[in-house]
């Protein structure tokens, strides 16, 4: 119960609530407790010495204490239910805050979807626990408590037999807890499992038909879906004994009670109303162990969420935040790499090739000046991506040092820096609201002059318009009712919108046909001739004009200068140039035949 | 298809976490789904019967113990018999005994039948996910065929494995506890039975208005996770835009409205349970009063009246088990219903009756007047004609969403035609098995997927009864093997959810390698170079000449020197083939493709007379 007993920190706030929720539970408790004492009251001075009187007077006060409870009931459920709200509400808040705050690095070992699920799904289950489970394990104590108290009371000899049965029933809960919570893990591990391989065949679902991958699959499926199967009935066949069992020992508890009891009657130690009673306490006082097994898959299921909840949250975002940020208004686009290398974390999955640990830039140094065009060439993972990764600081370097404006990034506000930069991601993410929305999503002043501006230059305008409520209409989530390239067309305005000091552009026109990328270019040439620009980009088409072009090959600058330079120098870089542009001068004698 | 890349982004709520909780739904049509439930319980009907035999012999062992209690003061506490107590002990503590071993074996029993059970529908859904045609797969987001195979069954196995047993036992109980009293004593039995109709009155109450409490906060929910999946599968382009600030606070937005309904819903819940017990002492209450008053005349003894009070207490647990039983059976029904659609849903391409496998082929295609649309009346592709001899390369250019990925999908049958045909060699590919189709084809598709596993499974996709040595052999020609030895495990390196620890470029090596094991006669290439870097391509170019030898092979690329070397040119365009032939043949027509391909070499060429 460690995990949940740090989230109960998130409690603090309610503090009064939860003083008028205890109350409000024990009250309950105790007007139910004073029942079969009542009851004792009227068979031993009401019906046996035939009083009508004190039947009446019994009768009454059991019907106040019904009123007294039903009241603080009510009390009960909005005390429980303002709390819980509360605290899921603020768990959720600080969840969803923390994620913000976490940086590519911490992001990279965390999947999406299983944020996601900790966010909502877990949330609600610590939530379910805090109203329902407390109050319950709440009442049940107060009751085992009260029993005891009031069969003190009533007779401490027979007292005796519910100490032994409590006992008894104590150490067997306890083996259970312990063996539920643990199998409760597995089962939560199998069913995490099963859970991947149907999602990824579901995902996957177009690839497994090509390949005729269905038996294999469904092979696949089978042996984990009985898995599953399997550790579940391992669970159930605990509970189904335990539940027996614990309403065999508090039988057996009334069982002996009756002897005992009847003996004592016997023997005028103890009068009949008194072993009804006691008899009674004890029913009640046992009674809630049969809520157990709910109770136990309830603090399970909660502590394993609590579990991680906590993970979560005690994620520290890799990227310190520096004592005095440095705040600038504007960028002014100069970015200076100094020796600079880096690696990704050696935990989980990393970014390019899945060579964990070993250094993915080495030694990268280069100076940018503000208005210069900068491409980045080179082979699938050498590096490209990541290195401009690390000007928005989404990475903190390993070694060396990035600097934007003569500032070490890592001194830079964060939010500063990266508002003056219009990153375009290799991947479009675009959200759900309008096109307009979308294209505005740095800057939600913008008007929609700006916002045409930005998506004239992206080329975007023209498929815009064509849609049916043109900058109005509807984006669905992720961008899914537009093809690549529009997506990436509406990233491109996003960036190009917030007027950013440093440009850069991650393989961004990947899915744009080639005449439509010569358009954008030679916008940008006009709209954003004065702004630091960072391209990277397959088609050597889009570098011919870059101020400076560096040839990244398995993490080290090995060329770099301009096209003439490259092409004098590099032969990396006359490969790609001929494998390219080889073809316009072999189609051209073609035209010429023509 | 162009839905797809994307719906498969989608997170996913997944939870076992979901059953327990009712949802506050309601199925349409109750009886149908019950019927068909109960037919897909069929082979469970000889255990679920002595399960009902046990459950009804328990449920009466417990109903005597209190009874033989009241006896027990009646005749021999009161009367002084202690031999007869400790008999009638005894006897009572060997009922108990036997109330547990009988509660115990159907508990077991119930538990394996509600597993299996569950199991059975999962694997039903999941072999139905495999049968159903790709338009299906277009339509449903991952997440929800998802959460039907585990949210879904669930709330069914909670019904099956808890469920039955708590409300047979209740009904049972309750039934029990009412002829005893009547048997006990006639005037207190009415007298306390009175307020029967009160409570259920009130408990139909407040079962209705917690069901629609939860709905509520299902719907809230529903916004919330909405809200939540944006910002978190977007957190890159937050953090790039550094709008961590809006995001919190749409969130914010969200989570106070679910909150909000949350308070209601949970102080209905909250109430409910202790309702109960203040309902129970009130009862007590009324009991004890008429019962001394009828004491007072004799009518009943203090040993019924105890006997009573145990009843009466013993009265209300099965009142509120049959009220939650009540909300997690709707809750089952509604997550039935939800699977039989999934099950009902019939795949549209299927395999005709007397169907043969396409075994042997050559690899001549041809389409013959083939229409195609996803939706009616919005016509992808119109007339489209073509012939292709064995071993020959067609090439298919054209803008963005002109038809040509649905010209490989219809040869890939992934769906069927709406008119006219396709022919493999001659054969109508209606005519044959569909799985047999696509063991021809190598497809490498726009967006490599790639499946958790390692690297050689992955591979291995491609033909799952080769040897370690093919598959290295295979990503050797696709040029993959370099950078798999790279890595820091080889071959057994595993490939983390979708690939993502790799790039792009080294995806669709990987998929090539895949395709290459195939070792297909007929090969598809959709856009599959698009985004490999120059250096790789040529690689890739080279054992793609190698593998395109002797197969036919349809590419769709934007590069110029596969369209130069492919056998015949097709220019799609408005869902029509708009020019054919070859390269040279095209630019000789000054058409379409010329204006195409002048645009860019013009750009090209001043590009490179620039420097």
């Amino acid at each position: 119960m460690k995990s949940l007993l740090r989230l109960s920190r998130f409690m603090r706030p309610y503090g009064w609530f939860l003083f008028f929720g205890f109350w409000t539970t024990v009250l309950p408790v105790a007007m139910e407790l004073s029942v079969p004492r009542l009851l004792q009251l009227m068979i031993d001075e009401g019906i046996r010495p035939r009083v009508m009187d004190k039947i009446l007077l019994g009768a009454a006060l059991m019907f106040c204490a019904a009123l007294v409870g039903a009241a603080s009931t009510l009390g009960q459920g909005y005390c429980r239910a303002v709390v819980s709200q509360g605290l899921a509400y603020d768990i959720r808040h600080a969840l969803f805050r923390h994620i913000q705050s976490l940086s590519f690095a911490n992001l990279d070992q965390m999947q999406t979807g299983r944020l996601m699920t900790r966010v909502s799904s877990d949330v609600d289950v610590v939530r379910m626990f805090s109203s329902a489970g407390l109050s319950l394990i709440l009442r049940v104590l107060v009751m085992i408590f009260g029993s005891t108290i009031m069969l003190l009371l009533t007779d401490w000899e027979l007292s005796l037999i519910m100490f032994a049965v409590a006992g008894v029933s104590a150490i067997f809960i306890r083996y259970l807890m312990v063996k539920a919570t643990r199998l409760f893990t597995v089962v939560q591990q199998r069913l995490g499992a099963l859970n991947t391989l149907v999602q990824e065949n579901l995902a996957g679902i177009q690839v497994i038909k090509a390949f005729v991958g269905g038996r294999f699959e469904m092979d696949r499926f089978a042996a984990s879906n009985v898995d599953y199967r399997e550790k579940n009935i391992e669970v159930g066949n605990l509970l189904a004994v335990a539940m027996p069992v614990l309403q065999v020992l508090t039988n057996v508890g009334t069982v002996a009670v009756l002897w005992f009891g009847g003996l004592s009657v016997l023997g005028d130690r103890l009068t009949l109303g008194e072993l009804i009673a006691f008899n009674n306490y004890l029913m009640i006082g046992m009674g809630p162990l049969l809520f157990l097994g709910n109770l136990l898959m309830m603090a399970a299921r909660a502590e394993a969420s609590a579990e991680r909840l906590l993970e979560v949250l005690d994620t520290q975002p890799a990227l310190p935040i520096a004592p005095a940020p440095h705040q600038a208004e504007r960028l002014r686009g100069r970015v200076a790499f100094e020796n600079v290398s880096f690696h990704y974390s050696r935990r989980g999955a990393s970014q390019d090739n899945g060579v964990s640990g070993d250094d993915v830039l080495h030694g990268i140094s280069f100076v940018v000046e503000p208005g210069e065009q900068i491409a980045l060439l080179g082979a699938t993972g050498s590096g490209k991506s990541t290195l401009v990764n690390l000007i928005p600081r989404f990475y903190d370097v390993s070694g060396g040092c990035v600097s934007v404006d003569g500032v070490d990034v890592k001194t830079w506000d964060a939010g500063a820096l990266r508002s003056g930069i219009g990153m375009v991601l290799q991947e479009s993410i675009l959200f759900s609201g309008t096109a307009r929305d979308n294209i505005a999503y740095g800057d939600a002043s913008a008007t929609l002059d700006d916002v045409i501006a930005a998506a004239k230059a992206a080329q975007a305008h023209e498929f815009i318009t064509g849609m049916p409520a043109g900058y109005d209409s509807p984006i669905e989530a992720g961008g899914a009712n537009l093809s690549g390239g529009q997506k990436q067309r509406i990233a491109i305005a996003r960036a190009l919108l917030v007027q950013p000091g440093i440009l850069i552009f991650d393989d961004s026109t990947s899915a744009v046909d080639m005449e439509t990328e010569a358009k954008i270019q030679a916008a940008l040439e006009k709209l954003a001739a004065r702004r630091t620009r960072f391209i990277i980009a397959q088609r050597i088409t889009s570098v011919l004009k870059a101020d400076q072009i560096l040839v990244l090959d398995q993490g080290r600058i090995v060329a770099r200068g301009t096209h003439q330079q490259l092409m004098a120098s590099s032969e990396i870089y006359r490969e790609i140039y001929e494998s390219q542009l080889g073809e316009v001068n072999s189609s051209g004698s073609v035209m010429r035949d023509d | 298809m162009t839905n797809r890349g994307a719906s498969t982004e989608r997170p996913r709520f997944i939870g076992g976490s979901g059953g327990s909780r009712p949802t506050g739904e309601k199925a349409k049509d109750r009886r149908g789904v019950l019927r068909r439930l109960s037919d897909y319980l069929q082979p469970y009907h000889s255990r679920l019967l002595l399960v009902a035999v046990l459950v009804v012999a328990g449920t009466l062992l417990g109903l005597i113990g209190p009874a033989l209690l009241g006896r027990a003061i009646d005749q021999y506490v009161i009367a002084g018999d202690v031999d007869g107590l400790l008999r009638i002990a005894l006897i009572m503590l060997l009922v108990y005994l036997a109330q547990g071993v009988v509660t115990v074996i159907h508990g077991l029993m119930m538990i394996r039948v509600g597993q299996y059970f569950v199991a059975d529908i999962r694997a039903a859904l999941f072999r139905h996910f495999q049968a159903l045609s790709l338009d299906y797969h277009d339509k449903h987001r991952v997440g929800d065929l998802m959460s039907r195979i585990s949210n879904d069954s669930e709330t069914i196995n909670q019904i099956l494995s808890n469920g039955l047993i708590q409300f047979t036992t209740n009904i049972l109980s309750l039934g029990g506890i009412m002829v005893a009293m009547l048997l006990l004593n006639l005037p207190l039995a009415i007298g306390t039975l009175i307020i029967l109709p009160i409570m259920l009155f009130i408990t139909s109450q407040i079962t209705e208005r917690t069901r629609k409490a939860f709905r509520g906060m299902q719907k809230n929910l529903g916004l919330l996770n909405a809200v939540l999946e944006e910002n978190i599968t977007g957190i890159r382009a937050v953090q790039a835009y550094a709008q961590e600030d809006s995001a919190i606070a749409q969130f914010q937005a969200a989570s106070q409205a679910y909150r909000q309904v949350g308070i209601r819903a949970d102080f209905i819940t909250a109430a409910l349970g202790p309702m109960f017990t203040t309902m129970s002492i009130l009862t007590v209450a009324g009991t004890s009063l008429l019962g001394g008053w009828l004491a007072l005349r004799d009518v009943v003894s203090v040993g019924v009246i105890a006997t009573f009070v145990v009843y009466v207490m013993n009265f209300f647990r099965p009142m509120r088990g049959i009220a939650m039983v009540y909300n997690q059976l709707q809750s089952a029904l509604a997550g039935a219903e939800r699977i039989f659609a999934v099950l009902d849903a019939e795949p549209t391409v299927v395999d005709l009756p007397n169907a043969e496998p396409l075994v042997n082929i050559r690899g001549g295609v041809s389409f013959d007047g083939v229409s195609f649309a996803y939706e009616r009346d919005i016509p992808v592709l119109e007339d489209i004609n073509l012939e292709v001899a064995p071993g020959q390369t067609i090439a298919l250019v054209g803008p963005t969403g002109a038809g040509k990925t649905t010209i490989i999908s219809l040869l890939s049958r992934f769906y069927d035609v709406t008119s006219g045909s396709i022919r493999i060699d001659g054969r109508d590919i209606r005519q044959v098995q569909q799985n047999s189709i696509r063991e021809q084809l190598g497809i490498v598709l726009q967006d490599t997927f790639l499946f958790s596993g390692t690297v050689m499974e992955n591979i291995r996709y491609g033909r799952l009864d080769a040897s370690d040595a093919e598959v290295i052999e295979a990503a050797k020609l696709a040029n993959a093997d370099a950078f798999i030895h790279l890595l820091p495990r080889g071959y057994q390196t595993q490939v983390s959810e979708k690939g993502h620890n790799f790039s792009q470029g080294q995806r669709q090596l990987l998929a090539i390698a895949r395709a290459i094991l195939a070792d297909p006669r007929i090969l598809i290439l959709d856009e599959a170079t698009s985004s490999v870097d120059t250096r790789t391509e040529i690689h890739i170019q080279e054992a793609l000449l190698r593998l395109l030898e002797g197969r036919t092979a349809f590419v769709i690329a934007h590069r110029l020197s596969t369209i130069r070397n492919a056998d015949q040119v097709l220019v799609i365009n408005d869902q029509r083939v708009i020019e054919r032939g070859t390269h040279e043949e095209l630019l000789a027509l000054r058409g379409f493709y010329y204006q195409l391909y002048m645009s860019q070499y013009h750009y090209l060429a001043e590009m490179a007379a620039g420097d």
